[in-house]
């Protein structure tokens, strides 16, 4: 009984996936078939003109999101060593409810934040490389590794606190110091998850929306000749989510190949994000070697 | 009296946890290259006691330790004191098994590995010798760079034996090191210890009496008393075990 329900459920949640995935493939099959893989691979979005290509986007979410994990990943590891670590079992939880307190602050309150005090501050900062104003991919990139680190903070701790205390007390007891167990006996096996949490919170930064769009600048068709070019950074851009929550999509939705077009971005978001999600998870399953 | 030197002495030592006391006013001495056993009923905070001889019991929050272990004359607890340095004199194996999850030959260098640089051959060297030491050398010398978690528990525990070794301490804490162990394990242990006392100073947790009989030379028994665990005697293993006048000992002998 039990077995055949879970398989019933099971069942339902991969076919709400499936169904959510092919409602998003079949209403984007209007702007694959005019655009063929230009859509993807083309620096071009000229809705009037209906030349849709996503790259630059694609291109604002990969690097907003690489900016959030460089400075979030860092920090957030540490910073689960510290809580997990070091401090007394009791002052860990009131560290931890609060830092999940952080995660649930909603992503406006954050994008206001953003625009009172970071925008300001990267354009001052930067003032020797002349950015054309504080709404950059970097200040979008800053704002979520704000928004990420209570989820790499949290995830790590879990990976950390998961590794027995008889495997520390073992490297104590053969006189390696506190940081030396930690380094060579607790984060080594916490690898997995250590990794997960990067994952995971990579298809959290995909995806945040709201405080992303408010601090990003929203320029469309913004791509370097260099993918790697750091000035590029202090460019605005455009993110897909950016793109997706703009007013365009309500436009977009009378004209079969630009909703296909915006469907479409929505679905390179899904995948991106699922994929993320997905490895992440298969990530912490694998048993040790 | 044992004319060896002593090596280890503790003086009036009380272990406290922040609502009771676990262990009060136990005074031994231990002798040189002998083993010394101590026994006594579950919860009489033995375990206690033998992790306040390396100070692993700082490594619990609220844990109190008073009065003093002396190593050599020296008190393990003044000012100046390295514990890290002295987990590594005075080293210790547990219960269970603990292997890191890495090859054997990597398991036995663990510990002597952060203690000293040493080159290739001297660590090949040192890793052949402590698995002699632990007996375990035979069976592991084709496979040393296989993951340690696949031998069997015994193996493992041995392994540990081996890795204590390594770090070459002069003392070795045992937490009943055979009682996770099937019979023929227990046997192998049983015969290195009694072997490593050559070498080594070994204070022994057991709580199987045959085990005493067969490996200790000296014993000490902890019992509780007022709802604190204390040194109720000590002497040779006879003297003690044929103890009559102190009735937990004498209920002791005659459960097991």
């Amino acid at each position: 009984m039990t077995k055949t329900l879970s398989w019933i459920f099971s069942l339902l949640a991969v076919a709400t996936m499936g169904l959510l995935l092919a409602i998003f493939i079949w209403q984007s099959v209007p702007v694959w078939k005019h655009e063929g893989w230009g859509y993807l691979l083309e620096k071009k979005w000229y809705f009037r003109q209906h030349e849709f290509g996503v790259l630059p986007m694609v291109y604002g979410t990969l690097v907003v999101s690489f900016i959030a994990l460089v400075l979030a990943v860092p920090v957030g590891w540490g910073a689960a060593i510290f809580t997990s670590e070091y401090l007394p079992r009791r002052l860990r939880m009131a560290v931890k409810v609060l830092i999940e307190l952080l995660a649930g602050v909603p992503g406006v309150i954050y994008g206001l934040l953003g625009i009172l005090l970071l925008r300001d501050w990267v354009y001052d900062g930067f003032e020797k490389f002349e950015p054309l104003s504080g709404d950059t991919l970097l200040t979008a990139g800053i704002l979520l590794a704000v928004m990420i680190l209570p989820t790499v903070v949290t995830l790590s701790d879990d990976a950390l606190r998961s590794i027995p205390s008889a495997q520390r007390l073992a490297a104590r007891g053969l006189g390696l110091t506190r940081a030396e167990s930690i380094l060579f006996i607790v984060v080594p096996q916490a690898r997995r998850g250590l990794g997960a949490s990067v994952l995971l919170a990579l298809g959290r930064a995909m995806g945040e929306t709201t405080a992303v769009f408010l601090v990003v600048g929203r320029q469309d068709n913004n791509l370097p000749d260099n993918w790697f070019s750091l000035r590029a950074w202090l460019d605005s851009g455009q993110t897909i989510t950016s793109k997706l929550v703009s007013s365009e999509t309500n436009i977009a939705y009378g004209d079969a190949i630009h909703w296909g077009a915006i469907v479409g971005l929505g679905l390179i978001l899904l995948v991106m994000t699922g994929a993320a999600t997905l490895l992440g998870t298969a990530f912490t399953r694998k048993p040790h070697a | 009296m044992d004319k060896r030197p002593h090596i280890l002495q503790t003086t009036e030592l009380c272990v406290t946890a922040t609502s009771r006391a676990l262990v009060r006013d136990v005074s031994l001495t231990i002798a040189e290259h002998q083993v010394f056993g101590l026994i006594g009923p579950s919860g009489a905070g033995k375990s206690t006691l033998l992790r306040a001889l390396n100070r692993l019991t700082d490594l619990v929050p609220g844990l109190k330790v008073t009065g003093d272990v002396q190593l050599h004359g020296q008190s393990i607890f003044k000012s100046g004191m390295d514990a890290n340095a002295l987990r590594a004199r005075v080293g210790m194996l547990f219960q269970q098994p603990v292997v890191f999850p890495a090859s054997i030959v990597d398991n036995v260098l663990f510990g002597a590995r952060r203690l000293q640089s040493l080159s290739k051959s001297a660590q090949t060297e040192l890793a052949e010798s402590a698995l002699q030491e632990a007996a375990l050398w035979s069976e592991v010398k084709d496979r040393l760079k296989t993951p340690a978690a696949k031998l069997s528990v015994g193996q493992q525990q041995r392994l540990c034996l081996a890795r204590t070794l390594a770090t070459k301490p002069e003392v070795i804490l045992m937490d009943e090191p055979t009682s996770a162990l099937d019979p023929r394990s227990t046997e192998a242990i049983e015969a290195l210890i009694k072997r490593l006392k050559s070498r080594h100073t070994i204070v022994l947790v057991t709580h199987n009496l045959r085990q005493a009989r067969n490996v200790a030379d000296h014993l000490a028994f902890i019992g509780v008393r007022d709802g604190v665990g204390q040194l109720l005697c000590s002497g040779s293993v006879d003297s003690v075990l044929g103890r009559t006048d102190v009735a937990e000992v004498d209920e002791y002998v005659c459960c097991q």
